[in-house]
């Protein structure tokens, strides 16, 4: 404790100020020693930030969801319910565009999970210069999604580009050939380019479990007369199973809304047309505010719900 | 039996490396050789000569639209960066302070509702893109944001709540709470035991939080492509594609200025990794 | 006691320093919105030079900021998202002919009769393409009609004359890829206009006098066009590269093809070696068949939103003028509309392929612009024409499904 320096009799004001002074100070620290106040102080701001950035222009749309909106035809906005709602999942378009979402979401999660897995358990394993091949693993991942669709388009560019460039050199095919041609195949790259980007974040979220399963379980596993694979098997996989599920839903939310990267690679080719795309299409290019809000919030519940499935995984495995 | 795993190592090893690099390979080859090596079947896989002209006609001489009327690339692509460089880099600055304050109020302290406010926070994330865009053109457009670095500041800073709430969250709620509790015995204020025990112990969790945060401000591309029309205040994602489409087919010089977009993210992945993995795998975890 | 000093200071402090800095920042960009100033907002080949328009700013006390968009329909999108918005995207806008009807009927650009004087439109070619149910939407600034040009270098050495029918066309292609003098000899996008090219010079009209469709026809230049431009596509004297890279110049330029849909006064281009590999033996060529082809010229209108008009105005009133015309012409090779600067160039014998161009226009039909769903209808065409070279339908089924997108599209808009 300092000493305090001799105090002199101070006078009236200066009493009073003081007095005043000290008020504040205390309903100051009341506010900022007082936990619900605290809270709510920085809170605040937060919550204004995010209601006027996300929540409001939400209900908004939601709001214009239940409406003709035509930006060609400004006069003839008006109210219809339910309706666009219906005319979305009536749509010939959309279900093509779902079927293309879903296929693409699904042979993304399959090859980013079981390619992960294994980039994961070769970077679990000790060598020398593991640090920089997880460095250099990872650096797909930090390109901006337009530069990858870009980087990709040119790649399988049918005049003079890199696959066509190889497979030539090593004799595979005698002339170039335009990859993106074919609508299948357009929309199999385009799923292509999403997993480059995306696997090297995987990769780390597994081999963090990898990392965290305890090193005594393959010991005594190992004294027990347990083979490689029943190690595999029995320990590893089970082990990682949490962190694999989690994986899984954070790729499928991802890809559910991936429009940079086609946007670069193919743009509103319908070939490649997801739900993304095709609702971009919708609101932007036809100008549909409503049916094209209407097709967002489709989407939104789905992704909703796989967002809900995600928080109640991580909270069931907390017991694993 | 040693042998065999070993030699399937470092066979993954080599086809991890070719994955990883490859296409990054291309790009940067693209960039660096005369067209003619370039647009040649099949072209020159180890560059005969090295040129720096097509960095050379895109930065400095500008070259335009078919002539050099009109924006120049130089213009495209300088003033991307910057702008990207701005919003980037103030969104982390901001989140530096915002995200262990929020966070710590998540972890540390009680408070009627805090569940409610939880869930406020990490539910944006479920609102579906491309209708917000609308419905926040026009609230930018009344409040006057439209265009401005400021108003793509405050819409990052907004996006990045979520994730960097939950890690704050989560990574403060791993550190015990006996350092706090001997400060505030000795006397301290909550808001004083915060700045001075927390904060230096979430330094680790702060970081990787700080380097997503940039990572992911620096690729937004759907939001500032709806929401700027100048160079007054677009990034470089969208720069780069208008630059792209500008002069379609020179693709050297096209992958040039690609290469000067991603140089940014590229080398902050690089030097941080560490604690971008920190972020990636704590965040999902905890 | 004296740590609470501390902590009050410090927060003091803090909250200081943010409002300054708030306030600092509201000053600089207070200052920063000093002069007077437009927007002017284009396609890049609609922009003059940064001379010109430091020239216009001397002379009026205007700055102009112009910002570009990449393509007329990346424009188009702007423009609109920023109608619904309630705002002006900018003050002046590029409206290419293909916008005018749907910036027209979402209210994006306003009625210029008031302000345009009709001296003005009296020294100008088409202001009657920007007229909408009487009222007039832009000022033309370039006339432009679409042609094939082509690389007269390799008709050269195969001897071979200029082709004056679709078949005769089709098989003199056939022939330079047979010879492997080009791989792919002819460029064009598998989009509308491509379409639109052949089925016109066919001798087919597309839409009749009520805009209802007759492309469908089995008779009509519609549906022999489809079935051409599949067929193009299937013997690869296209590129398979233009379905998702529609645009055919660069190809074109770079030397890799023979024929190019190209536009009146792309020989500025095509022919100058600096831009381009063929220069100089790049020519027009009379459309085959029936010649008739159709127009696809720009003006500039002002955002309904603006509230510079007047200076909006003077903007547009300068651009109009010889030398700025000119300019344009130079750099891109778009025609004046401007009557006196088009006939001066003539004169000057700076216009490369006079006489075909005059002869082409002779041969000019209408696309149905200014139909509020045009532009709906355009992007179905693309996507339809994208499926149908891609095998995914027949050319039959093509012109069928956007016949009927047009009737839909019509029953909505009543």
């Amino acid at each position: 404790m300092r000493k305090r320096a001799p105090l002199q009799a101070p006078s009236q004001t200066l009493r009073m100020k003081i007095r005043n002074k000290q008020k504040w100070q205390r309903s100051l620290s009341a506010i900022i020693d007082n936990q619900k106040w605290l809270a709510y102080l920085i809170l605040a701001p937060v919550v204004i930030l995010i209601f006027f950035m996300a929540y409001f222009p939400a209900i908004q749309s939601f709001r214009f969801s239940l409406m003709y909106y035509n930006t060609r035809l400004p006069e003839r906005i008006h109210f219809v319910g339910l309706n666009n709602y219906i005319r979305i999942l009536k749509d010939p378009l959309f279900l093509e565009a779902l079927k293309r979402t879903a296929y693409f979401v699904v042979i993304a999660v399959g090859m980013i999970l079981s390619i992960a897995l294994v980039f994961s358990l070769v970077l679990n394993e000790n060598f020398k210069g593991r640090s920089i091949l997880r460095a250099l693993v990872i650096l797909a991942w930090a390109i901006p999604p337009v530069v990858n669709g870009f980087m990709w388009k040119w790649l399988l560019s049918g005049d003079f580009g890199f696959l066509n460039g190889i497979l030539y050199q090593f004799g595979l095919i005698s002339s170039y050939e335009p990859w993106l041609k074919d609508p299948f195949m357009a929309l199999n790259w385009a799923t292509l380019t999403f997993v480059w980007r995306f696997t090297p974040f995987v990769t780390i979220l597994l081999l963090g479990a990898l990392q965290s399963i305890p090193l005594e379980l393959y010991d005594s596993a190992k004294v027990d007369g347990a083979g490689a694979r029943s190690c595999w098997w029995h320990i590893t996989l089970p082990l990682l199973r949490p962190m694999l599920t989690i994986a899984l839903i954070i790729i499928m939310i991802f890809a559910f809304t991936v429009f940079d990267e086609i946007y670069t690679l193919t743009g509103l080719d319908p070939a490649t047309k997801t739900l993304m795309m095709y609702g971009y299409e919708l609101a932007f290019e036809k100008g549909r505010f409503g049916i094209g809000s209407a097709l967002a919030y489709v989407i939104g519940i789905f992704m909703f719900l796989i967002t809900y499935f995600y928080i109640k995984s991580i909270y069931r495995e907390v017991k694993y | 039996m040693i042998n065999h795993k070993k030699i399937l190592l470092y066979f993954c090893i080599v086809i991890m490396l070719i994955w990883s690099l490859v296409p990054l390979y291309w790009l940067i080859l693209s960039s660096i050789i005369p067209q003619v090596d370039l647009y040649s079947i099949p072209p020159r896989w180890i560059p005969a000569r090295i040129t720096l002209e097509n960095f050379r006609s895109i930065l400095i001489t500008g070259k335009g639209f078919r002539g050099a009327v009109g924006t120049t690339a130089s213009e495209l692509i300088k003033k991307g960066l910057i702008n990207s460089l701005i919003v980037a880099g103030t969104t982390t600055l901001i989140m530096a302070v915002a995200a262990p304050l929020i966070g710590y109020v998540f972890a540390r302290l009680d408070f009627p509702g805090k569940n409610l406010f939880f869930f406020y926070i990490i539910g944006m994330i479920a609102v579906p893109s491309w209708p917000v865009l609308i419905g926040l053109f026009s609230e930018f457009s009344k409040l006057g944001l439209l265009d401005t670095l400021t108003g793509l500041i405050i819409l990052s800073v907004a996006y990045r709540m979520p994730f960097d709430t939950w890690f704050m969250k989560g990574y403060l709620s791993s550190i015990p709470t006996e350092l706090e509790d001997a400060a505030r015995i000795d006397g301290c204020t909550l808001l004083g035991a915060m700045f001075k025990v927390v904060l230096p112990l979430s330094l680790p969790g702060l970081m990787a939080v700080v380097i997503i945060s940039f990572l992911f401000s620096w690729n937004m591309f759907m939001a500032p492509l709806i929401l700027t029309y100048t160079l007054k205040a677009k990034p470089i994602t969208v720069t780069i594609s208008e630059f792209v489409g500008q002069f379609y087919a020179e693709w050297n010089l096209m992958s040039a200025g690609a290469l000067v977009a991603i140089i940014p993210p590229i080398l902050v992945a690089l030097l941080f990794q560490k604690y971008l993995i920190k972020g990636i795998v704590g965040g999902a975890i905890k | 006691m004296r740590r609470r000093d501390k902590l009050a200071f410090k927060l003091k402090v803090v909250i200081g320093t943010l409002l300054i800095g708030a306030i600092g920042f509201c000053l600089l960009s207070v200052s920063l919105a000093a002069k007077e100033k437009i927007i002017y907002m284009s396609t890049p080949w609609g922009v003059p030079s940064k001379s010109l328009l430091a020239e216009f700013e001397k002379q009026t006390g205007i700055e102009v900021e112009v910002t570009t968009i990449g393509d007329e329909k990346a424009l188009r999108d702007k423009v609109m998202i920023a109608t619904a918005g309630g705002i002006a995207p900018a003050d002046v806008i590029f409206v290419g002919i293909t916008n005018v009807g749907v910036f027209s009927s979402s209210k994006s650009i306003a009625q210029l009769d008031e302000i345009v004087s009709p001296d003005l439109l009296e020294e100008l070619t088409s202001a009657d393409l920007f007229r909408i149910g009487g009222y007039l939407y832009s000022v033309p600034i370039y006339q432009q009609l679409v042609m094939i040009d082509y690389d007269s270098s390799v008709l050269e050495k195969m001897g071979a004359p200029v082709p004056t029918t679709w078949e005769e066309f089709t098989q003199l292609c056939r022939e330079i890829k047979q010879k492997g003098i080009r791989k792919y000899p002819i460029t064009f996008g598998a989009r509308a206009w491509s379409w639109y090219l052949i089925a016109l010079s066919m001798g087919g009209v597309l839409f009749d006098e009520e805009l209802n469709p007759t492309f469908h026809q089995p008779d009509s230049g519609g549906l022999g066009a489809m079935k051409l431009l599949r067929d193009f596509f299937e013997e690869e004297l296209i590129s398979a590269e233009r379905i998702t890279s529609v645009n055919p110049h660069p190809s074109f330029w770079a030397g890799e093809a023979v024929f190019h849909q190209a536009w009146q006064g792309s020989l500025t281009i095509a022919n100058d070696p600096e831009k381009s590999k063929i220069a100089p033996n790049a020519k027009y060529i009379l459309l085959p068949d029936e010649h008739f082809t159709w127009s696809l010229p720009a003006a500039l209108g002002i955002s309904a939103f603006s509230n510079k008009e007047d200076e909006a105005y003077e903007f547009i009133v300068w651009f109009t003028k010889a030398e700025i015309q000119k300019s344009l012409y130079e750099a891109y090779g778009m025609f004046p509309a401007n009557k006196a600067a088009f006939a001066a160039l003539g004169e000057a014998g700076k216009i490369e392929g006079f006489d075909v161009m005059a002869e082409q226009a002779r041969f000019v039909r209408r696309i149905p612009y200014r139909a509020p769903w045009y532009t709906e209808f355009e992007n179905e065409a693309n996507d339809t024409i994208k499926r149908m070279v891609r095998d995914q339908i027949s050319p039959e089924e093509a012109v069928g499904h956007l016949a009927n997108y047009v009737y839909e599209l019509k029953k909505e808009y009543e």
